[in-house]
């Protein structure tokens, strides 16, 4: 790509002299050749004008590395992504984008200008939620990069008017062709109404079971999904709401994942929050004046306005429900959640006994509330997800059409123990060769940052950013072995990073160890 | 009769009867009964007794007879929130509930008064409009114990009760209470009217003579018989327990097991596990931790109900209240107190007991119980002579405790008063003088502590700070409190529970460590310490000592900062045969051969280290490019040296071995074990081992910089120093343990290694590398209080203010 009609441009620099100039950061893949090119070219054109731009081009990893990407979204006044095909399931492009996305909740900025790089396909469930009431701009080829470079100069210059929207491309059919770092839920609204459960790489585990038959009682049920972060819970739970559906129950759906943090400061907003998505299920508004102080005004909205009009079985649904832990309200959060479980049975005009409640949390319990008689998560044996095994691990390898040799799914299994995300992951990293050329080089670069999982891992950097305690934790776990007290061994897996071993903590498998290694 | 039921069962939360099994008890009549005629009742009892399901079941069969029924979790009422908030949400919901339409902010509105006034009002007026009578369950009614205003609530309901003679409004409703908590606890002011309008139901275990159990029956097995059996081997576990009960059907005919004891033997194993998987046994010791009043006395009760020997009546106070109301224990038909099922009583044992919170009362509260005895027999006026003497000195003894802040005087009155003398005090327990003794120590403890402090603060004493930690660890554990933070701290700080001995000379320790090669000596500077008790065995008169080391016979060599190579046979100076020229500057560090024969110096600013033999006069020097700092014998002829960022590996005879071993940083400190096969370095924060050629076989870096080394005399072990305490490490540095050792700067194992010594600047300290042989616990506070004090090399000094400080 070259910078077309050179001349004009320092005109035009010299005529701007005198403007603020903005700050930019530029997100994009690094690993393909359009998106590297453009993004080079977009950052030269607006260091010719003046402005200031920060591009990740490989920075050592470490602890402040995390730091440097999250300081740099706090400082930028535009996030410029490049989403290419690849880069729209990239985990780094997504935490990035989550930040921005938060920080603009908070403080209006930065703007976020989202580039398609030559692909007009869907978004990953994530970043869609975060974009998709963004408008695109479209790069089809070298030929429109000056026409784009262009209109992000006269964004900079605070010019109002926008290009020509491309509307949002429609939900897809299911095609998990990369395992995606967190199954879509949207699916649950796909026109026909049924979870399209043809993804042929699902490996059923004895969760599984337990599910479907929860849903196939014919009664509101209480269902708690309870294990590591990415395990498989949230697919769990849209594979029981799926089936919910299919048993004729309306589904209301709330990923707690969405919420910035700024939203859940706030148990009203919360709640109100809450109370909207809910209501949006059941086609039900909310009044302007409708108040949610309390827990209680959330309860009473269901049973009075949501649950006359369900005209049949209903069911709630929370991912990730333990976003709330340490907030003040807790407490008072999980009880609203007990009762209304218990209404099922303890409500006399029995508007609440087909009332489902299905819960996703990677936080040991005793965490997120402290009595048990006030909890919502011992109401019922919690629906525990656990990794692959290596019978699984075969029978997945088998799905790919056996890429590992003899003993190699024996090695793969001892190098992730079985992490659901990361086994499929490897699998297809070995089948499409588009990072690693063999199973031999998967393992010698598995803990690269570049490598075969390099954005698996900056990701998690990135999400431990704030959690200070967490980082120390495992520096110390992996650098001295030390054992973290109970509630920090409890919090780190969840979190996904350790395992107990009878009395021993251990990083959660052997990738997990050797990158900390290199990088805490 | 192999036709399963037709509804499901279910173990735990609220049943309704027509979703699923519901199983009928006594009490469910008699609370229909009292609510049908409009009397007031209460279902106060233990969780998970089916109280929830009752009231709904209840208000079902109200709703027959034409009575309206409103069921109320008291538990949504935020404890933040503010009282009429909370009260309009308590007559929303009974709007709600009842189907009244009334705009309720409207109606408050246009109202005045108190919130109570309003809350009365609105019971009067609504009351009058309606045609039926109204039941009104306040479920979970234990959550109003943390709401400020439940006063007001409990009044206005007695109020609802006592005037409805006059408003005929108030004559529709009637109020019944169910939840975790006794009546009188309730209303939590005590100079007003406990709640007391009400009858209490007292709700009883499932029992097969009394309940219809049939329905379980199917469920549990086709053969009729086979679940007869079974159902009575579940109740002779749970003793009838609702939820336990239905748990037991539901696991057992889910796993088709038909064994019930072998599916105890296997699933209830041991509490920690049960605890994990089943929430009931979590709200028993939740109930215990968070509710009881006096939890002294409370397991006192309980653990004399487990024990059995003697029959526990049941008695109207709140101790024997607090207890059933754990779901713990329970009134047998003779009104004595049982532990309610033989599930509890294995899960709850005595070890739990022990462990949980107030761990050392029970031992305490027998021994002041020897005090209350005289006391109790001086009473019921059957004095023996010495029955009247230890009285009075107990008496003496509690004024002595009540007044002194004088430590030993304290003790000595503590220590008599809880002498074990259970013989006397059998039956004659007195609460109050057993409390007087608790307190009055928990006085003087708290009365140190916090002269202590500020001692501590004012003049920087480190051992007066320690000291008032302990004293107010003392007074936590008396009063059957958790110790602070920082008393916790303070114990894995100082790793009590490993720590041997403390030794302690001159205020400041000159420099070195070694231990004698029987192990029965250790040297720190000038100061020799026997091993076995930990006091000093003798002081040399040279205080400028920078380096120790030790022959076999026993005789200690040493090197000061004038220069000096010395050996000392006791605190004797003992001549080397030739003499040994003075360095020009101090000596950093000496070696010795087993015999004595060989010794090896360095000194500072000098780039080489000097090997004498003690039987020629002959000199050998080790060259090195910059200062050498340590040095190092094994027992086979050689001798390792350290100089800035190398280390070397000698024959005696002065011939290099190996490869020079190369550090990123300065080496710091060097052992070398006595087969002369390894070598361990410790070079700014990394640990070394390296083989006598010179070649790396392990490594580690630690996370702050490593003073000193050790290998063990087997070499099967490395012990090094930092600012995180003593590590021990395999030779293969896979780690063994960390010990938290109080800033050490030095490290020695013992030849056998069963104990390592640190050294810091000010003292010496013993480790027990065998943590099973870890010291014995002290069994009383007074006790306890002594060995920290010991162990911490803590003196008491009686004279100075009742300040301690450390020698």
């Amino acid at each position: 790509v070259t910078v077309l009609n050179p001349s004009k441009s320092r005109n035009r620099t010299g005529a701007r002299k005198k403007l603020a100039r903005a700050k930019f950061f530029i997100s994009y893949r690094r690993s393909e050749a359009d998106s590297l090119t453009f993004a080079d070219a977009i950052r030269k054109r607006l260091e010719e004008e003046n402005h200031e731009t920060f591009i990740d081009t490989g920075m050592v990893l470490g602890t402040d590395w995390p730091d440097e990407i999250a300081e740099r979204i706090g400082w930028c006044d535009y996030l410029i992504v490049l989403l290419s095909e690849a880069a729209t399931a990239s985990e780094m492009v997504q935490a990035e984008v989550r930040l921005a996305h938060h920080r603009r909740k908070r403080e209006h900025k930065p703007e976020i200008l989202p580039i398609r790089m030559n692909y007009s396909g869907p978004l990953d469930y994530e970043l869609d939620s975060y974009l998709a009431r963004i408008q695109y701009v479209m790069w089809e080829s070298a030929d429109d990069s000056e026409k784009i470079i262009q209109q992000i100069l006269r964004r900079a210059e605070g010019e109002k008017s926008r290009p020509a929207p491309v509307p949002a491309p429609p939900v897809p059919p299911v095609d998990l062709k990369r395992p995606q770092p967190k199954v879509d839920p949207r699916l649950l609204s796909a026109p026909d109404g049924n979870v399209q459960e043809d993804d042929p790489f699902y490996i059923a585990r004895r969760a599984d079971e337990i599910v479907t038959r929860t849903a196939n009682t014919g009664r509101g049920e209480t269902l708690v999904i309870k294990g590591p972060r990415k395990m498989g819970k949230s697919s769990l739970l849209v594979r029981y709401l799926g089936e919910c559906q299919r048993q004729g129950m309306k589904v209301a759906f709330l990923d707690f994942s969405n919420f910035a943090d700024a939203e859940l400061e706030n148990l009203s907003t919360l709640l109100r929050e809450m109370a909207c998505t809910i209501g949006e299920a059941f086609g039900v508004s909310l009044t302007t004046d409708a108040v949610f102080t309390v827990p209680r005004h959330l309860t009473y909205f269901i049973q009075n306005q949501v649950l006359p009009v369900s005209g049949g079985p209903v069911i709630f649904a929370f991912d990730e429900v333990d976003r709330v832990l340490g907030k003040p309200y807790q407490g008072d959060f999980f009880y609203m959640l007990r009762t209304w479980h218990e209404n099922r049975g303890k409500d006399l005009r029995g508007r609440w006994k087909r009332a489902g409640l299905a819960m996703v949390i990677s936080t040991e319990p005793y965490l997120l509330i402290e009595s048990a008689s006030r909890s919502p998560f011992n109401v019922s044996d919690p629906v525990v997800l656990s990794a692959f095994d290596l019978p699984m691990c075969r029978m997945l390898n088998e799905r790919y059409g056996s890429p590992l040799g003899p003993g190699e799914v024996e090695e793969l299994q001892e190098l992730l123990r079985g992490h659901p995300y990361l086994t499929r992951l490897a699998l297809y990293r070995v089948v499409t060769k588009d990072i690693v050329s063999d199973f031999a080089e998967l393992v010698a670069r598995s803990a690269d940052r570049n490598g075969p999982f390099g954005e698996h891992l900056r990701a998690l950097l990135m999400l431990l950013r704030d959690k200070r305690d967490l980082l120390e934790g495992m520096r110390r776990l992996i650098k001295s072995e030390e054992r973290p007290s109970q509630e920090l061994c409890d919090r780190l897996e969840g979190a996904g990073l350790v395992r107990s071993e009878g009395q021993r903590v251990v990083p959660a498998n052997l990738v997990y160890a050797r990158f900390f290694k290199g990088n805490l | 009769v192999s036709n399963t039921a037709a509804v499901p069962l279910r173990a735990g939360g609220t049943v309704d009867r027509s979703e699923y099994l519901y199983i009928e008890r006594a009490e469910d009549a008699d609370l229909l009964a009292l609510l049908a005629e409009g009397r007031y009742a209460n279902v106060l009892t233990s969780r998970q007794m089916g109280k929830s399901s009752l009231v709904v079941s209840t208000a079902r069969k109200l709703q027959a007879r034409k009575i309206d029924c409103v069921n109320i979790d008291i538990g949504e009422l935020g404890s933040d929130e503010n009282q009429a908030d909370a009260y309009q949400g308590l007559l929303a919901s009974i709007c709600d509930q009842l189907a009244i339409e009334l705009d309720l902010q409207e109606w408050l509105a246009s109202t005045s008064g108190t919130p109570n006034q309003q809350f009365l009002r609105f019971f009067r007026e609504i009351g009058s409009q309606l045609t039926r009578p109204v039941v009104i369950f306040l479920d979970e009614i234990d959550a109003t114990l943390s709401i400020p205003y439940s006063d007001d609530l409990f009044i206005a309901i007695r109020t609802i009760s006592n005037e409805r003679a006059f408003h005929p409004g108030y004559g529709r409703f009637t109020f019944c209470l169910v939840g975790v908590a006794s009546p009188s606890e309730l209303v939590k002011n005590r100079r007003k009217t406990p709640y007391n309008i009400a009858v209490t139901l007292e709700l009883r275990d499932f029992d097969g003579d009394r309940d219809d159990l049939t329905p379980l029956l199917a469920e549990l097995h086709p053969d009729p018989e086979t679940a007869r059996r079974m159902l009575g081997r579940i109740l002779y576990w749970t003793g009838g327990q609702p939820y336990l009960t239905m748990r037991f059907v539901l696991d057992l005919a889910g796993e088709g097991e038909t064994d019930v004891d072998t599916y105890v033997a296997r699933t209830y194993v041991t509490l920690q596990e049960v605890m994990n998987a089943r929430g009931h046994f979590e709200q028993i010791s939740g109930f215990i931790e968070e509710r009881l009043s006096d939890a002294l006395a409370t397991f006192a009760l309980y653990e004399r109900i487990l024990d059995g020997k003697k029959k526990v009546p049941d008695l109207p106070n709140r101790v024997h209240t607090q207890l059933k109301l754990s779901g713990l224990v329970k009134r047998d038909p003779d009104g004595n107190l049982i532990v309610r099922n033989p599930l509890y009583e294995a899960l709850f044992d005595r070890r739990w007991i022990a462990s949980s919170k107030p761990r050392r009362t029970l031992r305490r509260l027998r021994m002041y119980l020897a005090g209350a005895a005289a006391l109790g027999l001086l009473v019921i006026g059957t004095v023996t002579q010495s029955a009247r003497i230890e009285f009075r000195k107990a008496q003496s003894d509690l004024a002595t405790l009540s007044q002194t802040a004088d430590p030993v005087l304290a003790e000595s009155a503590y220590s008599d008063l809880a002498r074990d003398n259970s013989g006397l005090m059998a039956s004659l327990v007195h609460r109050r003088y057993e409390a007087r003794v608790r307190e009055a120590y928990a006085g003087f403890t708290a009365r140190r502590a916090a002269a202590l402090e500020k001692r501590a603060a004012a003049e920087r004493v480190r051992g007066a700070y320690d000291a008032a930690l302990l004293y107010g660890a003392t007074a936590a554990v008396v009063l059957g409190k958790p110790p602070s933070a920082e008393t916790k701290q303070l114990y894995d700080q100082l790793g009590l529970d490993r720590l041997r001995a403390t030794l302690r000379g001159p205020s400041v320790l000159s420099g070195g460590i070694a231990v004698s090669r029987d192990g029965r000596f250790i040297a720190v500077g000038n100061t020799v310490w026997s091993a076995s008790d930990g006091r000093v065995a003798y002081e040399l008169p040279n205080r400028s000592v920078n380096t120790v080391a030790f022959d076999e016979q026993g005789l200690l060599y040493t090197g000061d900062d004038n220069g000096a190579s010395k050996r000392w046979d006791g605190r004797k100076q003992k001549d080397f045969n030739v003499d040994l020229p003075a360095a020009s500057s101090a000596v950093t560090a000496i070696a010795v051969s087993a015999d004595g024969t060989m010794i090896g110096v360095t000194s500072a600013d000098s780039p080489e280290a000097l090997l004498y033999s003690t039987t020629t006069p002959r000199v050998i020097t080790l060259p090195h490019q910059q200062e050498v700092s340590a040095i190092r014998f094994s027992a086979n002829g050689t001798a390792v040296t350290a100089s800035y960022r190398t280390v070397r590996l000698w024959s005696w005879s002065g011939k290099a071995i190996g490869r020079p071993m190369q550090h990123r940083d300065a080496v710091r400190a060097v052992a070398l074990s006595p087969d002369g096969r390894l070598v361990a370095t410790a070079a700014g924060p990394v640990l070394t081992i390296w083989s006598s050629g010179g070649v790396k076989l392990a490594e580690r870096s630690e996370p702050s910089r490593i003073d000193d080394v050790a290998i063990s005399d087997d070499g099967e072990e490395i012990a090094i120093v930092s600012a995180k305490g003593l590590d021990r490490y395999r030779a293969d540095l896979s780690p063994l343990e960390r010990i938290a050792v109080d800033k050490p700067i030095g490290v020695a194992y013992a030849p056998d290694r069963s104990w390592i010594v640190t050294r810091s600047v000010t003292a010496a300290r013993i480790w027990s590398t065998n943590p099973s042989v870890a010291a014995p616990r002290a069994r009383t506070p007074a006790e306890l209080l002594a060995d920290w004090q010991r162990r911490l090399g803590l003196v008491v000094a009686p004279d100075d203010q009742g300040v301690i400080a450390r020698r």
